[in-house]
């Protein structure tokens, strides 16, 4: 492979910029559940959910699509597919013999054919065989986004507005078809189960005072990701990297931000958006707070790595019991899988 | 003069001159130059400058730019046109397709027209937008998403005559400004990524008749045919979705042409195909082609040639020359004279991997392994290129051409292509590598040798066009909704405004009664500025 690391995070960076803020990503997720059922096909409704996202304005912040654009005149327009171009696919699923056929039903071949694609665009993020990493564990009972086979499809065709779930960017109908009909073969793995103690991770946790970046089930400072579910979000092995080491895998759309104003008063803070000329932030305190920057006598955006604090020093049983206290965590009905 | 004959002179002045406004002739198109406090073609003039001839507004008082309206389209897609002004009305293209006439003083609307494009038009490929307008006699000519061509009073905005031009089944679609020129208007095709077989139409402008076509991939038995492999040249894209520009001298139409189809899977079509990729020069009269130079030969990237080609006399070895200058997609700047399509030569302006050099004839010599893979090939610069459409601005005193750069990598795939008819036709598509460090500038290029002059730093990749002005200023905008003033001697940023919106459009000026105003279309409206008076003068200003 000729890249090194996930497709989102260059992704997300860029969808921090400008007027996104923590919360543009959820409204976008909102915008896509409140969509009407079209009654056509779900790709169908995706696009119009796509020409949605863009409509409701957030192309100024977020350049960068989490969707990757598929080929363009101008090379960043195909997310704006009006309603011409949803007729015309749904007409062609439908018309397609193989779009009525349950994914579960594919054949061998086909199957195989996805996991083949499944490793090369999906591994990544989900892990081999799809037990789950820096993205969700896909082998569950439940896919809660995609019970209905054309969800998974469309899922896999334009990724998740306001996650890091991409699209692919580069598969054609029969191969976007296939990698959904892998996914949906991979069944079930028993939980797993895991070393440490919950309840001792919960008080490690407190006792860490994790809680002044991070928000579980209503509670904390959101400077950095809410973990209320994030045990259905990512997999134990990745939230043990993340605790041990940050700069490997955090997302760099929570970035540092340290300045000096003109009068030489130095304000730290999370950039929750960017543009040419301006910056915001979340102060140390909480606040939010906005520059010019040229008005600043310095600007910079630390690294990466200096965003979340390493916990290296943790015992391995401490590192056991913090990761199964937060695989615990499974959104606010307990994780409805 | 007796009360019957001056009531006989009101009526022949009713009907006569109330309510026709000027005619904006031939000549006035030819002699733009003349007529700064107009704009009355897509890129300011046949030359494609985007330069004002307008000094007012200038590098001491830019900083006092203020808002003097906003027009709210009031639709949902992005509005990406060039605005033109003609006796002090502004006239407009809203998404999809509709235009609108307002009010230069106020941004008021006179009236609007919507040719209704039915839901079911395809856009494979590009936005659901319009981006700009021709203007001729008292008449304006644009085209439609479902590939009409359309002329309209431009007093009361009727339809004078429709021509379809091509079939939206199959992905045509027109989105570019048509270039009207004596007589005829020039209007190019979008659909290349839906494998449309590309042309260039002219027609003429009292009655919409096909006056000439000239396909940019050629069929077979004609010459460059044999760069296509197989019937592969009959869904060969090759789109000419970018205004072109126009030697009145020379009778020479200067247009550039898009890439080969399908995009990122040239297994099915070896050989160059011409003319992707390309810019070449027809006749005005006949549509024949005089020359052609092709910059990315067998492009397997996605880089059009639809950028702006400029038309620059200049000083060349010790002659004065006619040049044509252009910053292409793949990253490289290029010099060519505009009579023989001589090439004379290429500068690197963004950063690039996929060429070592290009040779003596303009000819890239390529890196090899960069083409689109099955797992994945990282090449710069990304599939929306260095530039893309978004107009750069020359500004002729200083030789400068000012170019919307991207710095921006891909990891390119490749995948199987079958054409179906209306329906997308690519082979692959891209990623973008996390460790790319992207972001976006204004560059000022040395018109004659490339070499960079200055840049403006931006947040992120430009998609913002650029205009330029005798005061010295230098106005674009970003996709994060800023819209900007530079310096044109050093790059400076002298002024910037947050107009909330994405500036996915290139700015323009004008004048109005010794004020000059500059516009510019950003998210779903139109932001025109004028210098407030200094407060500090006193009112003096």
């Amino acid at each position: 492979m000729a890249y090194g690391h996930p497709v989102w995070r260059s992704a997300m960076r860029r969808t921090t910029m400008g007027i996104s803020s923590p919360s543009g990503g959820r409204c976008r997720s909102e915008d896509r559940r409140s969509q009407p059922a079209l009654g056509i096909t779900t790709v169908s409704a995706s696009w119009k959910v796509l020409f949605h996202s863009n409509r409701a304005g957030l192309e100024t912040g977020a350049p960068v699509p989490l969707l990757q654009s598929a080929a363009l005149e101008d090379g960043q327009s195909m997310r704006n597919k009006g309603p011409g171009r949803l007729a015309l696919l749904a007409a062609l699923l439908l018309a397609a013999p193989a779009a009525a056929q349950p994914l579960a039903e594919a054949s061998p071949d086909d199957v195989t054919h996805g996991k083949r694609i499944f490793e090369i665009h999906c591994a990544r993020c989900h892990g081999l065989d799809g037990v789950g990493g820096e993205g969700p564990n896909l082998m569950r009972e439940n896919l809660r986004r995609s019970t209905e086979d054309d969800a998974l499809i469309e899922i896999v065709d334009n990724g998740i507005a306001g996650t890091d779930m991409p699209g692919h960017g580069s598969l054609n109908t029969r191969e976007i078809r296939n990698v959904a009909a892998y996914v949906r073969s991979l069944g079930v793995a028993p939980r797993e189960e895991l070393p440490g103690d919950p309840v001792a991770g919960k008080d490690l946790y407190d006792m860490t005072l994790c809680s002044t970046c991070h928000i579980t089930n209503g509670e904390g400072i959101a400077l950095g990701p809410d973990l209320s579910d994030v045990g259905l979000l990512r997999g134990s092995a990745f939230l043990r990297e993340s605790i041990q080491d940050p700069p490997k895998v955090v997302n760099p759309r929570y970035r540092t931000v340290l300045l000096e104003t003109a009068d030489s008063r130095t304000v730290m803070g999370v950039r929750t958006g960017e543009d040419t000329f301006t910056v915001q932030l979340i102060d140390e305190a909480g606040r939010h707070r906005s520059f010019r920057k040229s008005d600043l006598r310095e600007f910079q955006l630390l690294p990466e790595e200096s965003m979340m604090m390493s916990y290296a020093d943790f015992t391995d049983a401490e590192l056991n019991d913090l990761v199964a206290y937060l695989m615990t965590l499974r959104g606010p009905e307990g994780g409805s899988e | 003069m007796t009360t019957r004959r001056l009531v006989g002179a009101a009526i022949l002045f009713a009907l006569t001159a109330a309510p026709a406004l000027g005619q904006v002739s031939y000549s006035r198109l030819v002699n733009a130059d003349d007529e700064p406090e107009v704009w009355l073609t897509y890129s300011g003039n046949y030359k494609s400058e985007r330069f004002s001839r307008l000094d007012q507004i200038n590098k001491d008082n830019v900083s006092r730019l203020r808002p003097a309206w906003i027009y709210q389209t009031g639709t949902v897609g992005r509005v990406e046109v060039t605005p033109l002004v003609a006796d002090g009305v502004m006239y407009i293209a809203e998404p999809p397709s509709t235009i609108a006439a307002l009010d230069a003083h106020t941004g008021r609307r006179l009236w609007r027209y919507d040719p209704i494009v039915p839901d079911e038009t395809l856009n494979i490929g590009f936005p659901r937008t319009n981006r700009g307008i021709a203007i001729l006699g008292d008449t304006l000519f644009f085209g439609t998403l479902d590939a009409r061509l359309i002329a309209l009073d431009r007093t009361q905005g009727d339809v004078r005559w429709v021509t379809q031009i091509a079939d939206n089944a199959v992905g045509y679609a027109v989105t570019a400004a048509p270039l009207a020129v004596d007589g005829k208007v020039i209007v190019g095709i979008s659909g290349g990524e839906a494998g449309v077989r590309g042309f260039l139409d002219a027609y003429d402008a009292e009655t919409g008749e096909l006056a000439w076509r000239w396909w940019s991939v050629p069929a077979e038995g004609e010459p460059g045919n044999d760069t296509w492999g197989g019937d592969s040249w009959k869904t060969g894209g090759g789109a000419t979705w970018l205004t072109g520009s126009y030697d009145p001298d020379l009778g020479l139409v200067y247009w550039p042409i898009g890439n080969p189809a399908p995009d990122w899977n040239g297994d099915s079509r070896p050989g160059d195909n011409l003319y992707t990729d390309s810019l070449v020069a027809l006749d005005v009269n006949t549509g024949e082609m005089q020359w052609y130079f092709q910059y990315t030969p067998h492009d397997v990237h996605d880089w059009d040639a639809n950028q702006i080609p400029v038309l620059v006399d200049a000083e060349w070895e010790g002659a004065t020359r006619k040049l044509v200058i252009h910053a292409n997609r793949n990253a490289f700047y290029y010099v060519l004279d505009r009579e023989t399509g001589q090439f004379l030569r290429a500068t690197q302006y963004a950063t690039q991997t996929w060429a070592e050099r290009i040779d003596e004839n303009g000819r890239p010599v390529r890196v090899p392994n960069m083409e689109p893979s099955e797992e994945g090939t990282l090449v710069w610069p990304s599939l929306a290129g260095s530039t893309n459409w978004y107009s750069p601005a020359y500004d002729p005193d200083r030789m400068s051409l000012f170019v919307p750069t991207r710095e921006m990598s891909s990891i390119y795939f490749k995948s199987e292509a079958e054409y179906e008819p209306g329906t997308p036709f690519l082979g692959g598509g891209e990623r973008r590598p996390d460790a790319d460090e992207t972001y976006g500038a204004v560059r000022a290029l040395d018109a004659l040798t490339g070499e960079l002059k200055w840049e403006f730093r931006q947040l992120t990749p430009a998609v913002s066009g650029v205009l330029a002005t005798a005061g010295g200023v230098v106005v674009s905008g970003t996709q994060e909704g800023n819209l900007f003033a530079l310096d044109a001697d050093t790059g400076e940023a002298l002024w910037d405004f947050y107009v909330g919106g994405g500036v996915r459009a290139a700015p323009m000026s004008f004048a109005l009664e010794g004020t000059q105003y500059i516009s510019v279309a950003a998210g779903q409206s139109i932001f025109t500025f004028a210098v407030a008076p200094d407060a500090d003068a006193g009112g003096n200003d």
